[in-house]
């Protein structure tokens, strides 16, 4: 019996690729194309002119105070987030990690929030900073601080950071526990003979050999917090207050959706696809090498 | 007494006791506010006990989606909406790279050299 099935049309595979082909063609390409088209133009809100304008888009961005202080936020904000989702995350999946009594309940208990919308996490932060409802934001005000995240930009970055990344926390956690598990306990043993102990442990050989599974979720956190925290920054602050929690993804949205500027949201869009795609090309272009210790 | 102590790691517990309350807690608080009426919530007088509309809420958020103050559809109809939307994006996502998963085979039997071969 041969392992190979003879299939008779020469054209089949270009068939079974048919589908996706389209889907990627007409949900991805068609837009993207069409939004690099966008920014070279300019177009009343109404559709009725349309004009070429060159890059003049994209030098009205880089004079744009508006869109430079959105990278300043969008800055603040992806490294707090990362810094927050992966140390908290690498944290817990060490802990989890150690022999202790329930520890798969704890590990249960740890993954949960990953199903959690981003929507829905800030929903439920909100119900709990909120300066006149939130248990936390009246103990605050309480206690005599001035603590309003609807007034005071500060406080209003602070809650959207804490929003988005606990919500990433889980999805850190996930990883890092596969990724420790796949590190040989053999290896941690011979260190724990010759002596080392627990800090040195974690940081000359767990930590390093971790190094393949931290820069994927480094590269696959910094998307998230560009790209996925629409919805937290929607729900709990619309950008606000001013343009303290606006971000890039979010200005995106404000200048094309709300204030129909079509061409600089769509100059907007091209920069953020060039961000996905140095992000993407330095996933790949580092992770099929694998990360050197 | 301090031998007892070094065997149960207590610190191990700790930080994990207080990750999962980082967790849990926000969602308890959104539970205990499910439970109490509009009033309570918009003063700010929620404790952190659940209190008696537990039972009013969800009742009206599934058959109505009316509140005190708020018109919404029911979660009823949200929830058939999500369903109807969750699995035809996962069957039909499924489907469509089952199929181009399946072309470099049948590419690989049906040209004898070169073409798609991708098996190793």
């Amino acid at each position: 019996m041969s392992r190979r099935a003879v299939f008779p049309h020469r054209g089949l595979p270009y068939l079974l690729l048919l589908p996706q082909l389209a889907v990627v063609l007409v949900f991805f390409y068609w837009p993207a194309a069409q939004a690099v088209v966008q920014s070279l133009l300019r177009q009343d809100p109404f559709g009725l002119r349309v004009e070429f304008v060159g890059l003049e888009n994209f030098a009205a961005l880089l004079a744009d105070p508006g869109y430079l202080n959105a990278l300043r936020v969008t800055a603040v904000f992806v490294l707090a987030v990362v810094a927050l989702a992966m140390s908290a995350g690498l944290l817990l999946a060490v802990t989890a990690e150690s022999r202790i009594r329930g520890a798969v309940i704890y590990k249960t208990l740890l993954m949960w929030p990953y199903a959690v919308a981003p929507a829905v996490s800030a929903a439920l932060w909100l119900f709990i900073f909120h300066p006149a409802i939130g248990l936390v934001g009246r103990a605050l005000v309480k206690a005599g601080l001035s603590w309003d995240y609807t007034l005071n930009g500060g406080h209003a970055l602070f809650l959207v950071i804490l929003a988005s990344a606990w919500k990433q926390v889980s999805y850190n956690f996930i990883f890092f526990l596969a990724g420790l598990q796949s590190i040989p306990p053999s290896l941690v043993e011979a260190a724990a003979v010759d002596g080392a102990n627990s800090r040195q442990r974690f940081w000359r050989i767990v930590f390093p050999l971790l190094s393949p599974t931290t820069f994927y979720l480094l590269v696959v956190n910094v998307i998230y917090a560009f790209f996925d925290t629409f919805g937290v920054v929607h729900a709990l602050t619309k950008g606000g207050p001013g343009k303290a929690t606006e971000t890039l993804i979010y200005k995106v949205y404000v200048d094309g959706v709300l204030n129909l500027d079509l061409g600089g949201s769509a100059a907007q869009s091209v920069v953020l696809l060039l961000v996905v795609i140095v992000l993407t090309g330095l996933q790949f272009r580092y992770l099929e090498r694998r990360v050197v210790y | 007494m301090r031998r007892a102590l070094a065997r149960e790691p207590w610190l191990t517990h700790l930080t994990l006791l207080v990750g999962v309350m980082v967790f849990a807690f926000p969602v308890y608080v959104a539970f205990v506010g499910s439970t109490h009426d509009l009033g309570t919530v918009a003063r700010g007088e929620m404790g952190l006990r659940p209190g008696p509309h537990l039972v009013d809420t969800y009742g009206r958020a599934w058959r109505t989606g009316t509140g005190e103050r708020v018109q919404a559809p029911p979660v009823r109809r949200m929830m058939r909406n999500s369903l109807i939307m969750a699995l035809t994006i996962a069957t039909g996502k499924i489907a469509i790279s089952l199929l181009s998963a399946f072309a470099p085979s049948t590419a690989a039997a049906s040209t004898r050299d070169g073409g798609m071969d991708c098996r190793p």
